[in-house]
This record gives C-alpha cells, sequence and structure tokens, in this order.
C-alpha cells in the first residue's frame, strides 16, 4: 500500500498544475484556441523566464521585457520610435502587451496572423534583437536551466521551436488586465465611484471613441486608418506594406486604450507625448483621404475645452494597478543566473 | 448463435487486416538543370549562349500527397507535411506507408502549404519555424525557397533570391499539382523537375529578388509548378 501511495505521488508531483484561463464576467469569448496550446504553471514560468531573457537576441542584450515594461502596460515609454539592438532605433513605437487572447491579428499592420509566432518579428528584427530562431533553440538546448523548464512545461527535454514559441505564449496571453476604475465602476465595485467628471468622459468616449475603441477590451481589434498625416521621414503606409493593396494605405491597428496613461507617447509613430495632443488630432487633426476610416468620415468630433479635458479624465480610470504591480507577470524570481 | 457472431465478427477483422496490408513505398524529388542532375554550390550551369547559373539553396514543401485512380483519391497520406532541402539528401526521399494493392495511375501534391496551416500558429517537425521557411513580419510559410548567382543578376554578388509563399487571396502561392503514373517499379517513384526550364522563362536581369507575397511571387510559383514530370523511361 505504502509502495503503492508512493509511486502514486510520484505521479502526481511529475503531472503539470493545469491554469484555468479567467474570462472577466461579460467579456467576449477570447479568440486564442487554448486546446492546442493547454495553459499550465510549468509553461507559465518558462514563458516568463523567456520573456525576461536576453538569450533571445543576437547578442544576448535585448529581452521582450527591453520593450515590453510591466510598470508602463508592457510598452516601451519615452521613446517614439522604439529602440533595439545596438541601439539601433525602429520605424514604430512597440504595441502594450494586453488582453491579447482577445487579438486575432498582430503588430501595427496586423502582419501576423496568430499569437504563437508574433516572436519571430522581433527576434528577427535587424534592429530589435537580430537573431534567428533556430539559434535560439540551439542557445536554450545548451543550458541545463532551460532543459529541466522545458522538461517540466512539455514533459519533454528536447527544445524546439514550437515548444519555445508556445511556452512564450503562456506568459503573455496571462498579460490580462480587467481590474481598472472603468471595470470596478461597470461592476458596480468598491473603488469604482465614478466622478461626475469621470461620468461625463465617458459618455463623450462611448460618443465619439468606442466605436472603434470598443468596450470591455477598448479596441475593434481591425485596422483603420485614423487619419495622422503621412511622417515623411519614415513614410509608413501600413498595412499596404503588407497586402499591396492600395486601399489598405495608412492603416493601422486600433491599439487597446488599456492603461493608456503610463503607454506614452501614442500613436503607431508616437508622435503624441500627451493624450491632450491625441484628444486634439480627432478633434481637429484628421486629415481626409481615401482610406480614412468610415467611423471619422463626414461628421466631425467637435468638443469644447472642458469636454476634452472630461475625456481624458475618463481615460485616466482605465488604468489598472493590479495589473501594473501584480508580481506574477514581474521579472522572474528564479532565472537561470539565481539557478 | 453468439459464438457464431463472435467468430464472423473476427473473420471480418483479419478480412479487414489483410486488405489492409501496408508497405513502404518511397517517393524521391530529383532536381535536374537541363541534361544535368542538380549539384548545390559548386557547379555553374548554362542558361543561354552567354550566361551561367549557380544554384546556392534549395528547399521547399511537398504537402498533402494522395494517389488517384484515374480520378479517384485511392489513398492520402494523413498529416502530410514534408520540406524537401537538397542541402539535406535524406530529406528528398519520402517515406511512404500505403496500402500495398493500390493500383495508382496518378499522385497528386501540394507545393507549399495551405491557409489553414499558415494560420494555425507554431507547429511542429518540418512545419516548426526553425526550419528558415517561415516568415516573421509578415506571417505565413515560404512554400519555394531558392538562391544563388548569376552574372546577368545586376545585384550585389549577382545574387537572386526567390522565397515564394503567400496563404492569402489574391496572392495565395500555393500550388496543387498532378501527374500520371505508369510503370511504378520497386515501390518508388521518383518526381523529377527541370530548373531550366523554369529560368529560360524568366529574364534574371529583371527578376531576380522575390521575398513577398504579390503578384510576381503569384507567377512564378506557377512556372515552378509546371517543371515537375515523371520520367516514364
Amino acid at each position: 500500500m505504502l509502495v503503492i501511495s508512493i509511486g502514486l505521488l510520484a505521479f502526481i508531483s511529475q503531472k503539470n498544475t493545469p491554469l484555468v484561463f479567467k474570462v472577466p464576467k461579460n467579456w467576449p469569448k477570447p479568440n486564442y484556441d487554448f486546446s492546442k496550446n493547454p495553459l499550465t504553471e510549468e509553461g507559465f514560468q518558462l514563458g516568463r523566464n523567456l520573456f525576461y531573457d536576453p538569450i533571445l537576441s543576437r547578442d544576448n542584450t535585448i529581452s521582450c521585457a527591453s520593450c515590453h515594461l510591466q510598470a508602463t502596460g508592457f510598452t516601451h515609454v519615452d521613446h517614439n520610435l522604439s529602440h533595439g539592438i545596438d541601439g539601433k532605433i525602429g520605424q514604430r513605437n512597440s504595441l502594450a502587451i494586453v488582453n491579447i487572447a482577445w487579438q486575432k491579428t498582430f503588430m501595427w499592420d496586423g502582419g501576423v496572423n496568430h499569437l504563437d509566432v508574433q516572436p519571430l518579428a522581433p527576434i528577427t528584427s535587424k534592429v530589435e534583437m537580430d537573431e534567428n530562431i533556430e539559434n535560439v533553440v540551439k542557445k536554450l538546448n545548451a543550458s541545463s536551466f532551460y532543459k529541466t523548464l522545458f522538461k517540466k512545461a512539455f514533459k519533454d527535454p528536447i527544445i524546439t521551436g514550437q515548444k519555445t514559441l508556445l511556452a512564450l505564449s503562456q506568459f503573455v496571453i496571462q498579460l490580462n488586465s480587467s481590474n481598472s476604475k472603468y471595470d470596478k465602476y461597470i461592476r458596480k465595485e468598491l473603488g469604482g465611484e465614478f466622478t461626475e467628471q469621470e461620468k461625463r468622459g465617458l459618455t463623450i468616449f462611448r460618443n465619439h471613441c468606442a466605436n472603434c475603441h470598443k468596450e470591455p477590451l477598448f479596441t475593434s481589434d481591425t485596422l483603420e486608418n485614423n487619419g495622422l498625416p503621412i511622417d515623411t521621414t519614415l513614410n509608413d503606409f501600413g498595412r499596404m506594406k503588407i497586402t499591396q493593396n492600395p486601399n489598405d494605405s495608412l492603416k493601422f491597428r486600433v491599439p487597446s486604450l488599456r492603461n493608456i496613461q503610463f503607454t506614452f507617447p501614442y500613436m503607431h509613430d508616437g508622435r503624441f507625448k500627451k493624450l491632450s495632443e491625441v484628444v486634439n488630432h480627432y478633434v481637429s487633426g484628421v486629415k481626409n483621404s481615401k482610406t480614412l476610416s468610415d467611423k471619422l468620415k463626414g461628421k466631425p468630433i467637435l468638443l469644447s475645452h472642458e469636454q476634452k479635458i472630461d475625456l481624458v479624465i475618463f481615460l485616466l480610470t482605465l488604468t489598472d494597478n493590479e495589473f501594473l504591480f501584480n508580481k506574477r507577470f514581474g521579472y522572474p524570481l528564479k532565472t537561470k543566473n539565481t539557478y | 448463435m453468439r459464438h457464431t457472431l463472435f467468430l464472423s465478427f473476427l473473420i471480418l477483422l483479419s478480412g479487414h487486416h489483410f486488405a489492409q496490408k501496408k508497405q513502404d513505398f518511397k517517393l524521391l524529388f530529383n532536381a535536374k538543370f537541363g541534361n544535368s542532375n542538380l549539384i548545390l554550390n559548386d557547379t555553374y550551369y548554362k542558361l543561354n549562349e552567354n550566361d551561367s547559373i549557380k544554384i546556392e539553396v534549395l528547399k521547399f514543401y511537398v504537402s498533402s500527397i494522395e494517389f488517384l485512380n484515374n480520378d479517384k483519391v485511392i489513398w492520402k497520406e494523413k498529416n502530410s507535411f514534408h520540406l524537401i532541402d537538397f542541402e539535406n539528401l535524406k530529406s528528398q526521399t519520402i517515406l511512404l506507408n500505403i496500402p500495398s494493392d493500390l493500383h495508382i495511375t496518378k499522385i497528386k501534391f501540394n507545393l507549399g502549404i495551405d491557409s489553414i496551416t499558415s494560420t494555425s500558429g507554431a507547429l511542429a517537425g518540418d512545419l516548426d519555424p526553425t526550419k528558415g521557411m517561415y516568415w516573421a513580419w509578415q506571417s505565413g510559410y515560404i512554400n519555394f525557397k531558392m538562391e544563388g548567382n548569376s552574372p546577368s543578376c545586376n545585384t550585389r554578388k549577382h545574387q537572386f533570391q526567390f522565397h515564394f509563399g503567400g496563404y492569402k487571396q489574391p496572392f495565395y502561392a500555393m500550388q496543387t499539382i498532378y501527374l500520371p503514373v505508369s510503370n511504378l517499379k520497386n515501390n518508388s517513384l521518383t518526381i523529377d523537375f527541370n530548373l531550366a526550364n523554369f529560368f529560360e522563362n524568366i529574364s534574371l536581369n529583371q527578376t531576380n529578388s522575390i521575398m513577398i507575397p504579390n503578384k510576381e511571387a503569384m507567377e512564378l510559383s506557377k512556372k515552378i509548378a509546371t517543371i515537375f514530370y515523371i520520367d516514364e523511361n
């Protein structure tokens, strides 16, 4: 009996700890197919290590977290264009990683069609990590620390490109923000009491912004031309580069506005430092063109000075401190350096 | 009664088993340039009177292999994805396990990867993104990759690079190829393709770098599909 119990214990201890992906109440169904990459604590911790490890870059200097910092909503702040390896400057402002289980396409131009393959873009970019996945896998296979983690997560010590990417997905897919003041207001919870100004801001938001920045995700997960005049130093036409279709000229991802207080600067090229500049763009800066979003055509957004302030005050209610300071999402406690 | 039923069930089962007797079958891909077999890297092949070409990289996906009798599909490989890489001799032979009583008159395969697979995230085996056949900034597999050089190319080091792919209309570049089969010998079949037939149709000084899904990639993918054949002799 004792032998059986010990045997059973040994068996149980080798089993993974499954994690349940929690969909907040009244939120839509996530897009990610969890059946193909069942979440486990071991997979999450492995992905977390990979996310924070510069091993993914050519010279071991740049990690995912270099451009996606938790404290600023998992994006790179203070730089209009994000920089990567050797101090090189990219073409665009890094996107915030938040609630991506609901996302169907990735990157500003929607060029990536599945979360699992997204990391290939920054890993191979000459100005971000300048590495290739073949070499990343080689480096990981040479590390006893990672061999142990992969074995725990996938029951197989042989590290492949697929497993590396699935593990990264396991981590980033859990970076979910749904506990902002706004969320508490909607759920009528303690801490969610809106001021009159915040309520006015929400009404303005719903009247003018929510078509694209749809609640509760604050994005429609579509690509739109929001009327930004072209920056001739970059000549970035967005989606058109992917599809070769002139109808897609100047279309970029509608980003989520969650934690927008900290994700500055704004827009694909980070041209606006402040939220007030963003609001001013939509009120008086939208440039008409053939591909301008239908939602911005025809009816100008007319807001008074006070209304603009109300709107910005509302946007601050999308800050989710539980998300920004969740220790589980931070630098791993056990890394290959402490191992 | 119960015994008879059980017995007939057994007979049925063994009969079924007998009909499903399997055998190994080798499918070989053989690259040619004109009258020669293609060798990567060290040989220049004559393109025309005053030009030559060297191939350095040649790899492509073969997927969804099916055998047909007339137009009826009589066997299809499950999970059929194979990377043929001419750097790796072993990859040029696909080992199949098929029923021994097939009467094959036609073979079908796709050159490249279908759109559903191309949107299914990170995959394993020959589809693992470490195989150098997956695009990064624009998702999708490279169906056919060929690189080399020729004095015709007015490019750096006279290089040409063809990465044909694309999984979305109007640039869905995967090609379906049907080839008639006769005189099957030794449970193997060799599929030849002659790159000279591809290069004689294009002008390398104009077309030498295609690395994204676009109109040209579509046209050249269609051309590549026409150079595959089965030598009856």
